[in-house]
């Protein structure tokens, strides 16, 4: 189980930093001089649509190999459909929390991110509303 | 047609009604966390509190995957930061620009790959060497 803090999205005029490319893969000997591809505002480049944007503050077990783990920030779009194996947050039985998404046989599923728990098929006696698709997982160090 | 919808819509409303109370009666205390806790983040500030000393990497290749920082992943690096021990730096090594765990032992600074397809190297054996910053933030597309 996880809990889900929700975070709104404060504006401010734009930070703008430069986004390098790795110039090749680790380990290859060429010495090539690292590029500035360009310079970028962080939350152009990071949100697609603001509008529709919230973010997700997570703690809480997701397993061992998660993509999602404890403490970490969740960029969320309430704009866009999910689609299959797409991590969502969703609210179940008033309850915010995050969950794989699932469409197998054009059945609907919502499944635990750390997949010890039992699917948890969408029936109507579980009140669940469908919040937003997790787009970005932010992971201090 | 229409009072079939009507007859639905409310058997759904009885059974999100019921298990509100069944979460209301269990739960309390994070349900009422949930919604008081609700505040704003200003994403930028969080991830360059220093915009100046502050660039975005995005990584190629594999050689960090024992680390969950993954090929495509964009790296947010604080360039004013000393490294420490065990902190996941920028280095750029006869020019090139890596990913690696910054380790002091015995006096010496290794340069640890966490994949351990690649070697750990002692500084030393690098011509041109220099620490690019310490990585602060992974940022991975789900």
């Amino acid at each position: 189980m996880n809990n889900v803090q929700l975070l709104d999205m404060s504006s401010r005029a734009g930070t703008e930093v430069p986004l390098f490319t790795m110039s090749v893969p680790a380990g290859y000997p060429d010495v090539i001089e690292p590029d500035v591809d360009k310079v970028v505002d962080l939350n152009e480049f990071l949100i697609e649509h603001p509008a529709t944007t919230l973010f997700a503050k997570v703690t809480g077990d997701f397993g061992k190999g998660a993509e999602i783990r404890n403490g970490d920030i969740l960029i969320v779009d309430k704009g866009i459909e999910p689609s299959d194996e797409k991590y969502v947050l969703v609210s179940v039985n008033g309850e915010m929390t995050v969950k794989i998404y699932r469409e197998i046989d054009n059945e609907k599923y919502l499944i635990s991110a750390n997949l010890s728990f039992i699917p948890l098929m969408r029936e109507e006696y579980i009140s669940h509303q469908l919040i937003g698709v997790v787009r970005k997982v932010i992971h201090p160090l | 047609m229409k009072a079939r919808k009507v007859v639905d819509i409310s058997r759904q409303l009885r059974f999100e009604f019921e298990s509100e109370l069944v979460t209301a009666k269990t739960h309390p205390k994070i349900k009422k966390q949930s919604k008081s806790e609700k505040s704003e983040l200003d994403l930028s500030r969080m991830l360059a509190p220093h915009p100046e000393n502050t660039y975005l990497v995005r990584v190629t290749g594999e050689s960090m995957i024992g680390k969950n920082i993954f090929d495509g992943d964009i790296l947010v690096v604080d360039r004013s930061e000393k490294p420490s021990s065990g902190k996941i730096v920028i280095a750029s090594l006869n020019g090139e620009l890596t990913v690696k765990t910054y380790v002091e032992k015995d006096g010496e600074v290794l340069l640890v790959s966490a994949n351990k397809k690649f070697v750990t190297r002692k500084i030393e054996d690098y011509i041109e060497f220099q620490i690019q910053g310490v990585v602060k933030y992974v940022i991975h597309d789900l």
